[in-house]
């Protein structure tokens, strides 16, 4: 007898319907339609009546167009691979020694990745570039160094921003190698450089090829670097916005065409990662964690000095900005040595505007965000079953469509008809919140997993309805996940260039469309003074949250211990 | 508030294929504590979330004196649970973990204050108000999710492994400090354990499932001693098993004759002659090692041979074998080292036919 009689009798309407179904809808009306309205467009045949693949065929066969394409895929590949190079030893020396100022050391080699990449970016042309500061001293004392700029340039300002991802994400899985596995290496006779090797390089090899699939992702959809570093050199990105912009009026085919082929590349790759990512099978077993061995004075000396050099690389563009934001310019040169705070005094009025949109956007956007991917976490983890997999994979779609790709997409798809939000603050909204709603889904779901269901069921026992419980119990237990993703979503929302300068309407001119203007017309003391206000925004809420989290450790620790 | 029966009708909740629970009856007596007991895996917790309403069964009805509650969402049950996590919650003080039963009920602000204090003096927090769960021991959380739940007056409790986290003396201590509060109380309590000799302490009456049915159900002492199958026996304690021969059997007087190592054993037992041999199950303490001067005519003696023993502080465990090969076990509660009980010693070992419980043989080679 297996018939659920009394369960069909209670079947009434789930609530926990509800945010997934506004899910769907909102994807679909928001990434699926543009997506589709895209790939439409480039399959607009030259009469611009029938649909056909002439548009790929130029793709494929038209040198200006292949070109990009090859230099994307080549700058993916070199660029992953030099981040892996640089910081695989980089990541093992910083979890197995102690170096000098540890931690503060690990902090700060955040900061490239912090930085909004196009302001990375200029900072580098400002130093390296052809008239750059370091590039004139040499050339003044006669010595010729390459300047920075074409593909090399691209190549090595993506390796400067974007090793900080690959790091981190190393360091964790450094961190959580059993190491009584390289204990039982070292105790079968191997040398640390063979085990090294043979033992730990293996065991992160899961980690080592998820971390690169992201940091390729990250490097093929950058816009800011390549805009501004590789005049000269087009890539995918930079191609897709210079024929949108031209090709304004018709219908933007070749646009869509490379757009649509960046879409299939960063969306294989996104799949090749989730599926990988499932099947990863190194778990460390034990409960026992890596000891940080603190090595004698020289090697410390040496391994710490090792550290100071990417450090300074690491801030080189922060003391860059900051210093050249002072600094007096004469037409788009900059007096080094000469200080004035006329940038400030000249440039602060264009600054408020910006600034304020860009936090209104974000904001909004972010609390959309939380609401929602608070809910579709919560979906995820306690009511999911046989869904989860499939919302935890429908939510992370945004993640593989580029930000050029989604531009186009609502322009093409929301400036007439019954929606139009073309010209509005709405459509930076809705392009915010689809593109960032992956992060608070996925904070608050890795919080989640942690709790303890139990808690949440002594809540309901004690008379409290279900909804009433997530409103009173869960989002207390979930909020340090929700303060992180709400954290990534705006300083990523308020850093974004990609998507936004292709559909900001001209009132809502953004902190990071008004640097890159700047930076354009070559006005570097202006441009670093809005890009100080830009690096702002960003550090100081990420300084906050880091704050109060290590407050709370510190009070909980204390807790501990006035127990014992 | 008076005491509430329980009855469990025809219960039966499915994962997938797998029957948790499989048509399970009960009835709990209002004011008694009764204790679900068996292994993991053998649906007493699926049973008691099914209770709370954290599930919902496939088939079958759940009353409260008398009244249908199965329908009514987990929220609006009253009953009043502890779990085996506490699941205390950790952004609230100790007071206020246990005011939250009753905010949520809508009990004015004094009222609460002075329900509140009151069950924290009950399982003897007092002081502790004001502490925050993770300045807490594991007894001292544990309090707090049992005052959480009767502060609210609860039509029944319901406490799901309550105890195993906490350290072997605590448990002893806890498991009497809860029924002196349920006979305080007079609230009838549903206890899940795995642990036997909890289940013996604690409970007015003990249901022992397997695979999602009662194998028995009983006082503590009709389960320890009168268990009706070999698996309850097994599972309750530890029981010694010997195959015998069944000679003659008269269920009308309740006496079946065996032969047990050529010596003739009666023992009361209901069953048939139909079947060739029987298991005779006998408990370690009820055995003993004697001289072969002290040998009693009213008991049944058989000769062994010891194999290993094991010293438990209060008495001495002693593996031994017979001489066709069966290994058993005897408990001797006050051993003197002049006993002389070392491995390899032929002893001849006692029981009282009152002392054995007689069970089929189910094995296939048993068929007569």
């Amino acid at each position: 007898m297996k018939i659920n009689t009394l369960a069909l009798r209670r079947q009434v309407f789930d609530v926990w319907n509800i945010p997934v179904l506004i899910l769907i809808a909102g994807f679909s009306l928001f990434l699926l339609y543009p997506i589709f309205m895209v790939v439409k467009s480039s399959m607009i045949s030259a009469d611009g009546a029938t649909i056909s693949l002439q548009s790929y065929i130029k793709f494929f066969t038209v040198a200006y167009y292949y070109k990009a394409l090859i230099n994307t895929l080549l700058l993916g590949v070199l660029g992953t691979a030099g981040i892996m190079i640089l910081v695989i030893p980089l990541a093992y020396l910083y979890t197995r020694y102690k170096i000098i100022g540890h931690t503060l050391v690990g902090t700060m080699l955040w900061i490239p990745y912090l930085t909004p990449a196009f302001i990375g970016a200029y900072t580098w042309l400002i130093l390296f570039g052809k008239y750059g500061l370091i590039t004139d001293f040499f050339r003044n004392i006669g010595i010729m160094i390459p300047s920075i700029g074409g593909f090399g340039g691209i190549l090595t300002v993506f390796i400067l921003t974007y090793y900080p991802l690959g790091f981190i994400l190393l360091v964790g899985a450094f961190q959580t190698i059993d190491p009584s596995v390289e204990e039982a290496a070292h105790n079968l006779g191997a040398s640390s450089f063979r085990r090294f090797w043979t033992v730990t390089v293996p065991s992160a090899t899961p980690s080592i090829l998820n971390a690169s699939l992201l940091v390729f992702i990250l490097i093929i959809d950058s816009f800011g670097i390549p805009a501004i570093v590789g005049v000269g050199t087009p890539v995918l990105t930079t191609l897709v916005f210079g024929e949108f912009t031209s090709e304004m009026g018709g219908p933007p085919v070749m646009a869509a065409t490379g757009a649509t082929i960046l879409l299939i590349i960063s969306m294989s790759i996104l799949i090749l990662q989730r599926v990988y990512l499932q099947r990863r099978s190194f778990v460390a077993s034990g409960t026992r964690s890596i000891e940080i061995i603190n090595p004698k004075p020289l090697k410390k000396i040496v391994l710490s000095l090792i550290f100071a050099v990417v450090l300074v690389f690491s801030l080189l563009p922060i003391i860059t900005i900051v210093i050249s934001s002072f600094t007096a310019a004469i037409g788009p040169v900059l007096q080094y040595g000469n200080f004035t705070l006329d940038h400030y005094r000249n440039t602060l009025y264009a600054v408020v505007r910006p600034l304020r949109n860009s936090y209104i956007l974000a904001t909004t956007s972010m609390v959309l965000d939380l609401i929602l991917g608070s809910l579709i976490g919560y979906v995820i983890v306690r009511k999911g079953k046989r869904m989860a997999t499939f919302i935890d994979a429908f939510v992370a779609l945004p993640l593989g469509v580029p930000g050029v790709l989604l531009g186009i997409g609502l322009i093409l798809g929301f400036s007439r008809g019954p929606l139009v939000l073309v010209g509005t603050a709405s459509i930076l909204v809705v392009a915010y919140f689809v593109r960032r709603l992956p992060h608070p889904v996925r904070t608050v779901s890795a919080i989640l997993a942690q709790v303890d269901e139990n808690i949440e069921e002594a809540s309901v026992n004690l008379g409290v309805p279900p909804v009433k419980t997530f409103l009173k119990v869960t989002t207390r237990m979930i909020f340090p996940g929700i303060a992180t993703g709400g954290l990534l979503a705006w300083t990523t929302s308020v850093a974004d260039l990609t998507c936004t300068i292709l559909i900001y309407p001209a009132r809502w001119k953004t902190l990071t469309v008004e640097t890159y203007a700047q930076i354009r017309s070559d006005l570097y003391g202006p441009a670093s003074v809005v890009g100080i206000f830009l690096l702002l925004s960003v550090m100081v809420p990420i300084f906050i949250v880091n704050l109060i989290s290590q407050r709370r450790q510190r009070i909980k620790t204390q807790a501990v211990r006035s127990k014992g | 508030m008076a005491s509430v029966g329980v009855e469990i009708e025809k219960v039966s909740k499915y994962f997938g294929d797998l029957a948790a629970v499989d048509n399970l009856s009960l009835e709990i007596k209002p004011g008694e504590l009764f204790t679900l007991l068996g292994p993991s895996g053998c649906g007493k917790t699926t049973l008691l979330r099914t209770i709370a309403g954290f599930y919902y069964q496939d088939n079958g009805r759940i009353l409260f004196n008398g009244k249908q509650i199965d329908l009514l969402p987990p929220h609006k049950r009253n009953t009043g649970m502890v779990f085996q996590s506490y699941a205390i919650f950790p952004f609230l003080s100790v007071f206020n973990n246990v005011a939250y039963g009753l905010k949520a009920h809508g009990v004015s602000k004094s009222e609460q204050k002075e329900r509140v204090m009151e069950a924290i003096s009950l399982v003897r927090l007092t002081g502790l108000e004001k502490r925050r769960p993770d300045q807490l021991s594991g007894g001292q959380q544990q309090r707090v999710a049992v005052a959480r739940a009767i502060v609210i007056e609860p039509q029944v409790l319901l406490m799901d492994e309550p105890l195993s986290n906490l350290d072997a003396k605590l448990r002893v201590d806890m498991r009497v400090d809860i029924r002196r509060l349920q006979k305080k109380l007079g609230i009838t309590m549903i206890y899940v354990t795995h642990d036997q000799e909890e289940a013996l302490a604690i409970s007015d009456r003990i249901a022992v499932m397997s695979a999602g049915r009662i194998a028995q159900m009983g006082s503590p002492w009709e389960i320890y001693h009168n268990p009706t199958d070999p698996h309850v026996a097994g599972f309750i304690g530890v029981s010694n098993f010997f195959v015998c021969p069944v000679q003659s059997a008269d269920p009308d007087k309740q006496i079946i004759e065996l032969d047990f190592y050529s010596k003739t054993l009666k023992a009361s037992s209901l069953l048939k002659a139909k079947t060739q041999n029987v298991i005779a199950s006998v408990r370690p303490e009820a055995m003993n090692i004697v001289k072969q001067d002290q040998i009693s005519t009213k008991k049944i003696n058989f000769k062994a041979r010891i194999v290993d023993t094991t010293y438990l502080g209060a008495g001495l465990r002693i593996t031994a074998r017979t001489i066709d090969e069966v290994d058993f076990q005897i408990q001797i509660s006050h051993p003197k080292q002049s006993d002389n009980i070392v491995s390899g010693s032929e002893i001849i070992v006692e029981f009282s036919p009152e002392d054995v419980t007689v069970f089929p043989d189910e094995s296939p080679d048993n068929e007569n």
